[in-house]
């Protein structure tokens, strides 16, 4: 049993209206937020667009289509929903324009339209970017070795992706103060530069144990702290483990007074005082092993576990302190960091081979209105710290969580350089020749930020005042010239930290690109209409997010500071431009520390190009009931 | 096209229940002034109570203290309910400011939305001032003042102006003397003397209903209470004792009513005669043996002690106390120094054992409790006596938030002045220096001059309104131009000597030559000059007739002393460093999110 729902364009068009219309005003640095209450009376408050879309509970298979695709982006790159739905939206749009124009074709040759620009976006998709415009986008990045050297330099760019992604979000010193935090926490989990990445991965890995939520402080008050936080207090401190200056630990994940023989036993008691010493077993089996664990200098116990009255006494009697119920997540986070063993079976204590850790301090610390226990360490190798995040109530600390947690995500992706090494080099191909322009070829990693900074003021300085065509003032672009390919291939793929400005400006340099296709030998057919179609769908949908950043900034609404006013100001310039998400004038974001990661943002357009794409060749649901099963023959069994 | 989808499963038939609502500014604004009105009626010595019952006819709750009224309100409205988070969170945290907190944040949120600029330039401006009012805060020259632990005065002065502003209560003048030493001395009793790492106890309460306040006391050590003895019996405990009279005290936070653990694969073969619980008993009896030899006079216990085991020390004269569970445990180990035992054995580490001073029997209106006392150990338990339920509850949560505030000032010890006097100090440093920095900012901004400030002077406007509060219905309060603390004008116009002597926090006197501007006025800040550092009034306020009235008042200063006016010898009105500092904190924190929230989704899905 099925039932058939055609598809229509307009019908996508609708539904990608709907969702934009909540998501628009929650976009860039002036972003509104969003209230979402569930049944039991939980308030989130939040700006992120999956989180918004995910509460929505879209019912239409399109909407929910859309949602996933937006999900899986949203899940690499940690931000971007948003901006996702809006390109979507917006080349839909210009399609459905497109379409509408020739409303006297039939309904079949429109479908035919329709397939020929999905095919053409394909085109775009998998030749146009890789090879046309992701190198002209390179040639406005700047790029980071991932060098010891560089670690000052790195932490300047890292904060400024932060501020980036986090803005809009939240307040601005509350958002300075939480990205020195990530800033801090990023690097000072690093003890090598170049795994920076692993780091990060390592960071994103062990978030949920590593990030703790402390609602009803203010903001100001989140921290970092070295070492690691357990949750939970201590069931018993000894009154000199704050004194001491290194804190033997074991790990233990079983309980010290359960005890199950290997073989099923039968114990004959003849007189009452072997049973009194029967019943008095299990103690006197975990008072040894707790001196066992203080023969090998054990101080601290960590449990995932609950002690017993009876093992905390006699933790007490070996003033060994010791901390139990705590969450396995966090203990296993120790184990692996302080490469120490867990302890699954309690007669495992009396192993000689038993691994236990090693902390250089031990004591009681106050997470918000809660006392947790703070180990830290001398070891250089055991490079960890505990993100304490604080906010006024609940539902904001959950916000912030996340918006950390995207925030490291982004930090990922700006250290990801995957995109790269896929790009197809050939030998003398258009792209190098345009590039081969330049007189003064550098490496592709070339200069610190410090130096962008210089230059862009000049850059953008320039360029506002002579919006005609002023030559390209940039300093950091890559020469791609055809001799050196494969070299630049190879530094390419060290590790690097690619960016670029934000607000808009990928999308500007996007829409200039695409505005000079025409002019250019891209050895495609450009005389295929569909293929210019979709150029000049893509070309004018680029404009979406400048425009909505201009939109929503403190911008009067005056014909002089228009959006169309910016627009033309921009097709004359050639220097790198974008929208204050703020004041809604254009300025050079490079300046302002507004900086996106490279990769995500090319990895954005190419998935909402890919996710039309796709849209276009979709032309039916087919909903599938549910059959109802007779269930006459087995009444009839039943009666019988 | 090319290929038909596979399509999905199931189309979803079944409608799903969000609504998703534009957040208009009607609808915020009715809720807002509802709950502005309830809590400004509470704010303040001169607050009025509010009496609480739910629909179905529960406990009748008669209150103006800020954390009662959180936990007994229940709002429909989602960003309401996350004001009362907020506010719930402040008060579980700091015990005081709790109105403050709530009242700023009201204030904040419905004026500016009033406005008419971008919220999140009212946000940006909002978070600016408020860390120009935290710097002021945190630096030497602001209106704080040192708190020496040491000076009673202004330790008292903290905890009356905690339970002054309880009229709930219903203490008299002289009962808020008393309950305000008692608090004051409850809590330097319960300072440990010599240990490097400060601890403070949490106070133990005995709660007596239908006595005055004045019956209420402070009584060293523990109290358990004892219905098992009656009120009547005259006979001491006649326990064994140490050679210095001291008794030693077992303390056990196990079970000691028998039943031994048992193993699981284990199978148990007895001989004729030879149970578990004869072996049990056994076992707690060898326990008590040892405690006997020991010379152990008290046994405490947290749960169950077996009544063989009850028999047995008592025929060697040991007493037992059990089922003391979680509330008194801590009290008992407190004052006892004993180390809590958790496994029954036959030998006990004598360095287990605490000791007791003396163990009476003391009879408390009609009730029976054991007294434990030990001069060793610093632990008092406060008996704190009003007329009815309600009362005595809301005199509790007084004390607790008065020693919760002592604790605080441990930690940092410093105090701001009460009674609207900070507010206003704030007020006037905020528009001094918006005056000064003023281009600075805008270009942080990338706001207009007059954007910036209109969101400047409401941020103002709303602390001030703050202070204003504190006098129900009385709308003459003034600032004065040297010290810019608040003054109260008297209803009646009397002497001006009346009103002159001290501000309405007790700090400062009048000095002659100060000019006055009317509190929580729309005065643009623009109009304020500057001068040597201080703020002079610009003296047009001939515009409004309240301040013709003040223009009338100050002509009548001519003939009054040039010298400050000697007051009477008030005692200071002075709050909490750290509550305000995070009161102030959450306040705006809390406004700036809800101000950002321009739609909400609600999900109606079970």
């Amino acid at each position: 049993m099925c039932q058939e729902l055609p598809v229509n364009l307009l019908t996508a068009v609708t539904i990608c209206e709907t969702i934009e219309g909540l998501l628009r005003d929650s976009i860039g640095p002036n972003a509104l937020h969003t209230m979402l209450t569930s049944p039991s009376g939980r308030v989130v408050i939040t700006g992120d667009g999956l989180t918004i879309l995910t509460s929505l509970h879209l019912s239409h298979p399109i909407a929910r289509w859309i949602l996933q695709h937006v999900k899986s982006h949203h899940d690499v790159t940690g931000d971007n929903s948003k901006s996702f739905v809006l390109i979507v939206t917006e080349l839909l749009r210009q399609l459905q324009d497109a379409v509408s124009l020739k409303s006297t074709s039939s309904d079949s040759s429109s479908k035919q339209d329709l397939i020929a620009v999905s095919q053409a976006l394909e085109t775009i998709h998998s030749e146009i970017f890789p090879e046309v415009v992701l190198p002209e986008l390179r040639r406005h990045c700047v790029c980071l070795d991932l060098v010891e050297e560089k670690r000052g330099d790195l932490r300047s760019m890292s904060r400024k992706i932060v501020r980036t992604s986090l803005g809009g979000k939240f307040t601005m010193h509350a958002t300075n103060h939480v990205a020195e935090l990530i800033v801090e926490l990023v690097c000072g989990s690093c003890q090598d530069v170049g795994n920076l990445a692993e780091t990060m991965q390592g960071l994103i890995n062990d978030y949920d144990v590593g990030c703790l939520e402390v609602p009803n402080q203010p903001v100001s008050k989140s921290k970092l702290l070295d070492g690691v936080v357990c949750t939970r207090n201590f069931a018993f401190q000894s009154d000199d483990l704050d004194t001491l200056t290194t804190v033997p630990f074991v790990i233990l994940s079983c309980s010290l007074d359960k005890w199950t023989p290997d073989v099923r036993s039968t114990l004959a008691a003849k007189s009452t005082r072997d049973l009194t010493m029967f019943l008095e077993l299990g103690t006197s089996r975990t008072q040894s092993l707790i001196e066992h664990l203080k023969e090998c200098g054990v101080m601290l116990v960590l449990s995932s576990e609950l002690l017993s009255d009876a093992t905390l006494s006699f933790c007490r009697a070996a003033r060994i302190s010791a901390v139990h119920m705590i969450p396995e997540e966090e203990l296993s986070r120790l184990a692996r960091l302080t490469k120490t063993d867990i302890v699954y079976d309690s007669t495992d204590i009396l192993r000689s081979t038993l691994k236990i850790g090693s902390a250089k301090f031990c004591g009681s610390v106050m997470v918000g209105q809660n006392i947790g226990v703070h180990l830290g360490f001398s070891d250089e190798r055991v490079r960890t710290k505990q993100l304490v995040l604080c906010a006024p109530t609940q539902g904001i600390c959950r916000q912030w969580f996340m918006a950390v947690l995207n925030a490291l995500k982004t930090l990922r992706m700006w250290l990801d350089t995957s995109f790269v090494s896929a790009v197809p080099m050939r030998d003398g191909d258009n792209i190098n020749k345009t590039s081969s322009r330049k007189s003064n070829p550098m490496t592709v990693e070339c200069e610190c930020v410090e130096s962008l900074d210089q230059s862009s003021a000049r850059r953008c300085g320039s360029a506002m005042q002579d919006t005609t065509g002023a030559p390209d003032a940039l300093i950091l672009e890559s020469d791609l010239s055809p001799t050196n390919n494969s070299q630049q291939k190879t530094e390419m793929c060290k590790p690097q930290g690619i960016c670029i400005p934000g607000g808009g400006c990928t999308e500007f340099l996007l829409h200039r690109i695409l505005s000079r296709g025409h002019d250019r030998d891209w050895n495609l057919n450009l005389k295929d209409p569909a293929l210019s179609t979709a150029i000049g769908i893509l070309r004018d949908a680029a404009l979406c997010i400048p425009r909505t950043l201009h939109r929503n900034s403190f911008s009067p609404k005056s014909r002089k500071s228009s959006f169309l006013e910016i627009v033309s100001k921009v097709r004359h310039c050639n220097a790198l431009i974008s929208v204050n998400g703020r004041t809604g004038a254009l300025c050079d974001n490079s300046d302002a520390g507004v900086w996106e990661a490279m990769s995500a943002r090319y990895m954005l357009w190419r998935d909402a190009i890919k996710t039309v794409q796709d849209l276009l060749r979709i032309d039916m649901i087919v909903g599938i009931k549910e059959v109802q099963e007779d269930h006459s023959n087995t009444d009839d069994e039943d009666s019988d | 096209m090319s290929a038909m989808s596979p399509g999905i499963p199931r189309v979803q038939q079944q409608k799903t229940l969000t609504t998703v609502q534009k957040l208009s500014h009607s609808d915020v604004a009715q809720a807002l002034e509802t709950f502005k009105l309830l809590i400004q009626s509470c704010y303040g010595p001169a607050g009025h109570l509010k009496t609480i019952q739910n629909s179905c006819g529960g406990q009748v709750t008669v209150t103006s203290t800020a954390s009662v009224l959180v936990r007994q309100l229940s709002v429909s409205r989602p960003f309401l309910r996350l004001m009362l988070a907020a506010f719930e969170g402040h008060v579980a945290s700091c015990s005081d400011c709790g109105l403050f907190c709530a009242l700023l944040m009201t204030n904040l949120i419905q004026s500016c939305s009033e406005l008419d600029l971008h919220p999140v330039l009212c946000i940006d401006i909002n978070e600016l001032m408020l860390k120009l009012c935290l710097d002021y805060l945190n630096s030497d020259d602001s209106c704080r003042v040192d708190v020496n632990i040491a000076d009673s005065q202004t330790m008292m002065s903290l905890v009356r102006s905690v339970i002054s502003t309880k009229p709930a209560c219903g203490l008299s003048l002289r009962e808020t003397d008393l309950i305000c030493n008692l608090t004051l001395q409850a809590f330097l009793y319960g300072l440990p003397s010599s240990e490097s790492n400060i601890s403070i106890p949490s106070l133990k309460y005995v709660l007596v209903e239908g006595r005055t306040p004045m019956n209420s006391h402070i009584v060293e050590g523990v109290l358990i209470e004892s219905p098992q003895i009656p009120p009547y019996t005259s006979k001491g405990f006649n326990l064994p004792r140490q050679d210095d009279g001291s008794i030693k005290v077992a303390l056990f936070n196990t079970s000691l009513a028998g039943g031994g653990e048992s193993f699981p694969d284990v199978h148990l073969e007895t001989g004729e005669g030879v149970t578990v619980d004869r072996a049990s008993e056994n076992h707690l009896l060898t326990l008590g043996s040892c405690l006997v030899q020991l010379r152990v006079g008290l046994l405490a216990c947290q749960k169950v002690v077996h009544p063989c085991l009850k028999r047995f020390l008592r025929s060697h004269g040991v007493l037992t106390i059990d089922r003391l569970s979680l509330v008194h445990i801590d009290a008992v180990q407190m004052v006892t120094g004993a180390r809590p035992l958790g496994a029954v054995q036959s030998t006990i580490p004598e360095d287990a054992l605490g000791v007791i001073g003396n163990l009476t029997h003391l009879v408390l209106y009609g009730k029976s409790y054991m007294h434990l006392q030990n001069r060793c150990r610093p632990v008092c338990t406060y008996v704190l006596c009003n007329r009815t339920e309600s009362a005595l509850e809301e005199l509790k949560i007084a004390c607790s938030a008065a020693h919760h505030v002592l604790a605080m000032t441990l930690s940092r010890p410093l105090a701001l002045p009460g009674a609207g006097c900070c507010e206003a100090c704030l007020a006037a440093h905020l528009k001094q220096q918006i005056k000064a920095k003023e281009s600075d900012i805008l270009d942080d901004l990338g706001c207009s001059r007059l954007q910036f400030k209109m969101a400047a002077d409401n941020f103002i406007h709303c602390i001030e309104s703050v202070a204003r509060a504190l006098e129900h219905g009385q709308n003459s309060q003034v600032t004065d131009d040297v010290h810019h603390h608040r003054w109260l004008l008297p209803l009646s116009q009397t002497s001006p000597s009346d009103w002159l002597g001290q501000c309405a926090c007790g700090m400062k006197s009048f000095q002659a030559g100060s000019d006055w501007l009317l509190l929580g006025c729309r005065q643009q800040t623009s109009d304020v000059n500057h001068q040597s550092g201080d703020l002079i009034q610009n003296r047009t306020l001939d515009k409004q007739p309240k301040q013709k009235e003040l223009g009338k008042l100050q002509s009548n200063d001519t003939h009054s002393p040039n010298t400050p006016v000697a007051g009477k010898s008030t005692p200071l009105v002075l709050d909490s460093f750290v509550a305000k500092l995070n009161a102030l904190h959450v306040a705006v924190d809390t406004a700036n999110v809800i101000l950002r929230i321009h739609q909400t989704i609600q999900d109606s899905n079970s």
